[in-house]
């Protein structure tokens, strides 16, 4: 079958199941009924056996008061980032179990989980669902199909949607957990590998059959405010000697890019809002953590302030430079999706304008209303975009898994102005191609694409084109772009695809916007 | 000219990027930047790169090597046909220039471009340099602007680099210069902690320089600010 963007694949894919199409971004809504939920019930303290405690010793004792078995779902949560050592700790038990078959389901894969390739390709691990990806060993095997089933993406809003409909059921999630009680309340903020906000362990919390909280960090009843997991939710408390690397978790710092072109294409970006009517009071706003988007933010704080606008909110993944605007009165309250740097863990557990969010809370479409619906700006990256607007932020342009959706098409679907940001050329291509290797965000849901080389705005924007008549600032066509990049570069050729699927990319409505296949 | 973006001409990106900048000029390096052995391989990338890529939005400035060197004539014959706006005359002294102005001369007639319009940069880099400088600009008309290089000047002179304050009769005389000859003053590049750079420019703009070099592109917004 075609999906409505014209992405061809089987209506079933062996591994993944039968196949609902994308349709369109704003197509799905409508009354649904979320799945119910299993849970083992608690006695009173006085009247529960040593044994029957929650507090486990080791991991193997977990697996046995839980009884794991082949082809279980375990749930993990991102949030420690490249330093988290929950994934491998939890596997790799696994694997000595003897377990096969199993899918892990973490919200985020990052370098530091290397060792789950071994588990690939011993069949330990024969499926991977996740909301994000970092380039390394795991994307690598993903690619070149390594493992048994189809890996499955979804956003930051879709995964809370596939576990509350019954999409994916979570066997145990297994919370990493910087500060934890014995009893089971979870607080992020404290503790040696405190991480912040566990925003994205939620729906696992809420639907998973079992709930085990890992920590490094066992204090008295009850844990410190601010708890984010509360001990109803938890079935179990591991403690192990550490769950993660601090130098992993949070860096010290994010900056804004000091490239003096990454500048100059986020003050156009800037420049683009302001001219539009965009910054103003009440305004909301949400930029990636990566350097030119944040140096958006940066410009825009400066024409807020010179301006003097109060913005509503800011959201998404946290950074030091939303911080510093919450603290000057430039942003009213944060929605915090995940802390990127320190500050920012500082601030989650501090301040009360400084709120966490779940993921479903954050984007899942299929809520009674998510923040992104809130939202006004979005600033997005891409790897590479198309002729509709089409962006791709999973594979590479050679065709290998790079990345995963994250919040992309959650927030470009639910902003009122979504603008991706980027050099026109990268490395050796351009950015602008006729057609995307994968489509992770549809076109309609992208407004602007602010380069280097121009600005170029979606034709389906008239209101946005008639705003900015007569502006000073280098409006162009995406074509005009395209066909000055691929001047410059060259047409790069067609890369060759196996018919194998080795990644399924879901909408974040649950419907498949495309599949990536394993490069020849 | 408000600022003048110095790149190495033998880096391919730079070249592609060059533009991008916000930079009233770019100066594309054959001198320092380049290694010896490189030298030829720079020229027929810069050459080849100012006929196919679009210059037009900056105003294109080319620093060959020194006139005392072989590599200069060959800069100037192997680069002029990219038809640039304006060559550097490192060294400068009134006999260099004239030198210059016949090679473009010749390069021009060669290449059947209009006499006269590539224009000289003399870059003033030594004491005699700066007691000479009306001489200099006097040497031909296609002088358009002087160029301060004080790194240069002061290792000349036997001084170590210290303050702004060592270069206020190097700087005076050129801009004074210049302004009664009717030509732009271009001051040296700034090579110290990035937060100096304002007053630096601010101070050569106080004695009547009318644009400044930018070492990278971090230094341009600044100096296009500051002369503005």
């Amino acid at each position: 079958m075609k999906n409505v963007l014209g992405r061809e694949f089987p209506d079933y894919i062996e591994g993944y199941g039968q196949v609902r199409p994308f349709t369109g971004a704003f197509n799905n809504y409508g009354e649904r009924a979320t799945v119910g939920t299993k849970r083992r019930s608690v006695k009173p303290a006085h009247q529960t056996p040593p044994a029957e405690e929650k507090l486990c010793r080791s991991i193997d004792e977990v697996f046995d008061r839980i009884g794991v078995r082949d082809g279980m779902t375990f749930g993990f949560h991102h949030h420690l980032r490249n330093g988290d050592y929950v994934v491998n700790l939890v596997m790799k038990a696994a694997a000595e179990r003897g377990l096969k078959d199993l899918h892990v389901a973490a919200t985020g894969i990052f370098g530091c989980h290397e060792p789950l390739v071994e588990y690939i390709k011993s069949g330990v691990i024969t499926q991977i669902s996740c909301s994000y990806i970092s380039p390394g060993p795991v994307a690598k095997a993903i690619t070149t199909g390594l493992l048994r089933k189809p890996a499955i993406f979804r956003s930051h809003g879709g995964r809370p949607r596939a576990i509350e409909s019954g999409d994916m059921h979570i066997d145990v999630a297994f919370a990493a957990s910087p500060t934890c009680d014995p009893y089971g309340n979870v607080n992020g903020t404290h503790g040696p590998s405190a991480c912040g906000v566990l925003s994205y362990i939620f729906p696992d919390t809420e639907y998973a059959d079992y709930v085990v909280a890992v920590t490094d960090n066992l204090v008295d009843y009850p844990a410190p405010p601010p708890i984010q997991i509360t001990q109803d939710k938890v079935d179990f408390v591991l403690v192990v000697d550490k769950i993660g690397d601090p130098a992993g978790i949070a860096s010290g710092t994010t900056r804004v890019t000091t490239d003096p072109i990454g500048l100059r294409i986020a003050e156009s970006a800037a420049a683009l809002l302001d001219e539009a009517g965009y910054i103003k009071d009440g305004m909301s706003l949400q930029t990636g953590a990566g350097g030119a988007s944040l140096a958006v933010a940066a410009f825009v704080r400066e024409r807020m302030l010179a301006k003097g606008v109060v913005g509503a909110f800011g959201a998404g993944g946290i950074t030091s430079y939303f911080v510093q605007m919450l603290k000057e009165g430039l942003l009213r309250a944060l929605f915090d999706v995940q802390c990127f740097d320190l500050d920012s863990v500082k601030s989650a557990g501090e301040n009360p304008a400084h709120m966490l969010m779940s993921g479903s809370l954050y984007g899942n479409p299929h809520s009674r209303g998510a923040v992104v619906n809130n939202l006004d700006i979005m600033i997005l990256g891409a790897t590479e975009i198309d002729l509709d607007f089409n962006v791709n932020v999973v594979t590479g342009s050679d065709g290998v898994v790079m990345g995963a959706s994250g919040g992309h098409n959650d927030c470009s679907a639910g902003s009122k102005i979504a603008i991706v940001v980027s050099n026109l050329l990268k490395g050796r291509l351009c950015m602008v191609r006729d057609r995307v290797t994968t489509v992770t965000s549809p076109g309609e849901t992208i407004d602007v694409l602010v380069t280097d080389r121009g600005i170029a705005i979606n034709p389906q924007r008239q209101d946005l084109l008639e705003k900015l008549q007569g502006s000073a600032l280098p409006l162009t066509d995406i074509k005009s772009l395209k066909e000055f990049g691929e001047n410059l570069t060259g047409k790069p050729d067609a890369i060759e695809f196996t018919d194998k699927i080795v990644a399924v990319v879901e909408y974040r409505d649950g419907t498949v916007i495309d599949v990536v296949r394993q490069p020849k | 000219m408000k600022s003048l973006m110095i790149v190495n001409a033998n880096n391919p990106k730079i070249l592609l990027d060059a533009v991008l900048y916000g930079a009233d000029g770019v100066l594309f390096d054959l001198a320092d930047s380049v290694a010896d052995t490189e030298k030829d391989a720079a020229r027929l990338l810069l050459v080849e790169a100012l006929r196919f890529l679009d210059y037009s939005a900056v105003e294109v400035v080319v620093r060959p090597n020194c006139p005392c060197q072989k590599d200069f004539e060959l800069d100037l014959l192997t680069v002029a046909p990219g038809k640039p706006c304006d060559f550097i005359v490192p060294m400068a002294k009134p006999e260099y220039v004239v030198r210059a102005a016949e090679i473009l001369d010749k390069a021009e007639a060669e290449n059947n471009l209009p006499a006269g319009e590539i224009r000289l940069i003399p870059s003033i880099d030594s004491a005699a340099g700066v007691e000479s400088v009306a001489a200099v600009i006097a040497a031909s008309p296609r002088v358009r602007a002087v160029m301060f290089d004080a790194k240069k000047f002061l290792a000349d002179l036997g001084a170590e680099a210290g303050g702004a304050e060592q270069l206020v009769y190097a700087r005076s005389k050129i801009a004074v210069a210049c302004h009664v000859a009717g030509v732009e003053s271009i001051d040296t590049p700034y090579v110290g902690k990035a937060d100096g750079l304002a007053a630096d420019a601010g101070a050569a703009k106080a004695l009547g320089f009318t644009g400044k070099v930018a070492a990278d592109g971090k230094q341009v917004k600044t100096i296009n600010a500051v002369f503005a």
